[in-house]
């Protein structure tokens, strides 16, 4: 079930440079939520921005849900001036989310830049048997460094200047340890997911969090789809998880 | 003047069928109706138009598929659908708890096509509509036979004798320069009701990459951007014809439901509106109870 709800702000403050985490005031939705899934906000007012844009719910406190996100482009940059106090129309919770996996198999999360928005809210239920490998362009863009050394049990870290971790591309770090996990979950940009997908071993099962433009966000426009072997899916539906054996890459 | 009050609230007849309020929503923005259902009570709409149907399954466009515009939702879908088996076997089944009035939206490729997909319905299920998509800009060829007038004549006609009791709503092209040769045809062709605008064809550009943003390249506008467009050519039908008006393009507020009415029309959809504003989607359902 979701819904169509006014929410006040109760926090927006910056957590890296250009990344925003934006908390609001929304106790059923922070009860009832699953990891991986979304909500759709209206940002702005009247038709500045005509559609909802997708975050992911990154994580939440008994009353609060919060999401990460990064300035791209107006619709983000607005949303970076929303102060305590104002009030954000939001639909959700959306999409089909993760249920958090019980058993105890060696499982990496593997991110790219905001990616780690996506992400946090299933580390927070999984038992505490994962490693996150986060590749990031600077040290600026590393976001809750000390919260996610606690959360998994090593974070491997890797920067495209070489400013923060090793110097390189996640998909790189990745694949060099590779055979020590039986399950991934992956989150970032289509290009960093297809190369993690070129270097994972088929033994490992794996899950890629994607993305694409949407309109409704819950499955009525047809708008947001990607390719698999059955044909095109809902991003928004029927993901935004896949397998990495479902796609069409 | 036009009753707004009245109105609002009015019942709409459609050849035979009566529907029970204006207040209807458009094909491609509400898939077939299971979603939508889950937030919204469906039975208290005037209508429902459910996503284009083509004879065979459709698996649509590549992504990007959409893009926002100023004011505006550009996309290209591509009629993803299941195709006429599989609305009567996995879509139309979930509809008959409601007792909204179903209306389908018929995409052919060319005349026969549009008629053996009400023949198959009609042996199958019972519908309240067919809306006969013939301004559909997205899919290939769609946009040449749908200008054409006499094309529309003959295809209504053709509908028409197969569709028996069940209304016939024509969905013309708003891509042309007189939209009213295009609903006197419809009118000839014997349609019991004109349904007007589709989206406008349109274009965007990423800048950086100079490569057009959707897959298709071209896509269909709709949303606020394209309300005055659908105003003037629905008052311009209007002047030519007494059949009923389905008005529809770019409605978010009941503003906006008023001035297709002041216009000439008697029911309105509601189509990208569907995509952004639940709660006012609402309100403009409560509105038209009486
Ligand atoms: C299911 C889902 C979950 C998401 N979760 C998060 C999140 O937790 N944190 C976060 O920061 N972002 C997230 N995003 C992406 C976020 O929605 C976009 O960054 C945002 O809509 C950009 O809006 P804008 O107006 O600032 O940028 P725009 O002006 O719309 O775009 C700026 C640039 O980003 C690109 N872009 C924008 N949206 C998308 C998209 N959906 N897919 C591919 N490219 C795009 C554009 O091509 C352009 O180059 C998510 C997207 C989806 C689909
Ligand atoms: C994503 C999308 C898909 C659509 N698909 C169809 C379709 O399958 N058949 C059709 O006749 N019209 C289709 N339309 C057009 C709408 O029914 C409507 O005519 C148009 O969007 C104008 O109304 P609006 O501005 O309120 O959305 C589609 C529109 C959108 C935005
Ligand atoms: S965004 Fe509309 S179907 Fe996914």
């Amino acid at each position: 079930m979701f819904t169509q709800e006014i929410v006040t702000v109760t926090e927006n403050k910056p957590v890296a440079e250009g990344y925003f985490k934006l908390s609001f005031n929304a106790p059923e939705l922070a009860k009832n939520y699953d990891p991986i899934q979304f909500v759709n906000v209206k940002v702005g007012s009247g038709t500045e921005f005509l559609l909802r844009k997708p975050f992911s719910i990154y994580d939440h406190t008994d009353t609060d849900i919060s999401i990460l996100f990064k300035i791209y482009g107006k619709g983000t940059e607005r949303l970076s001036q929303y102060k305590t106090g104002d009030s954000l129309d939001i639909l959700g919770p959306l999409g089909t989310g993760v249920v958090p996996p019980k058993d105890n198999v060696p499982t990496a999360l593997i991110v790219g830049g905001v990616g780690i928005g996506s992400v946090k809210a299933l580390a927070l239920k999984m038992p505490k048997q994962f490693d996150l490998f986060y590749g990031v362009r600077n040290q600026g863009e590393v976001v809750e460094k000390q919260e996610w050394s606690e959360l998994a049990n090593t974070v491997f870290m890797c920067s495209d200047d070489g400013s923060c971790g090793e110097k390189g591309v996640v998909s790189t770090l990745f694949q060099k340890q590779a055979s020590a996990y039986k399950k991934i979950y992956v989150c970032g940009p289509h290009a960093m997911l297809k190369a993690v997908y070129d270097v994972c071993p088929e033994t490992i099962e794996s899950f890629f969090i994607t993305e694409e433009y949407m309109a409704c966000g819950f499955g009525i426009c047809m708008g947001c789809v990607i390719k698999t072997t059955s044909g095109y899916k809902r991003i928004c539906k029927e993901g935004p998880v896949f397998k990495g054996s479902e796609i069409i890459w | 003047m036009v009753n707004l009050d009245k109105k609002r609230v009015s019942p709409v007849k459609i050849g035979s069928v009566t529907y029970p309020n204006p207040i209807w929503l458009a094909s491609g923005t509400v898939a077939f109706g299971a979603e939508l259902s889950e937030i919204l009570d469906l039975n208290m709409l005037g209508g429902i138009v459910l996503k284009g149907t083509t004879l065979e399954p459709r698996e649509g466009n590549p992504p990007p598929r959409l893009v926002e515009t100023p004011s505006g939702l550009l996309n290209a879908i591509g009629l993803q659908n299941p195709g006429v088996e599989g609305l009567i076997k996995d879509k139309l089944p979930f509809l008959k708890q409601f007792k909204v009035p179903v209306i389908l939206n018929i995409a052919g490729k060319h005349e026969d096509e549009y008629v053996s997909i009400v023949q198959r319905v009609a042996e199958e299920a019972e519908v309240q509509g067919y809306e006969l998509n013939l301004s559909c800009p997205n899919v290939e060829n769609g946009l040449d036979l749908g200008t054409d007038p006499q094309w529309v004549e003959s295809v209504v006609k053709k509908v028409k004798k197969v569709a028996g009791n069940v209304p016939v709503l024509a969905k013309i092209t708003p891509n042309v320069t007189r939209i009213t040769d295009l609903s006197k045809a419809a009118e000839n062709g014997g349609a019991d009701a004109i349904s007007l605008i589709n989206t406008l064809v349109g274009m965007a550009f990423n800048t950086h990459t100079q490569q057009p943003i959707l897959a298709n390249k071209i896509g269909g506008l709709s949303g606020p951007a394209i309300r005055p467009v659908a105003i003037r050519m629905v008052y311009q039908v209007r002047q030519t014809t007494s059949l009923p008006i389905v008005g529809m393009g770019g409605i978010m507020n009941q503003h906006d439901v008023d001035e297709f009415y002041i216009a000439g029309a008697d029911c309105v959809q509601l189509g990208t509106l569907n995509f952004v504003d639940i709660h006012q989607l609402r309100s403009l359902i409560n509105t038209a109870q009486s």
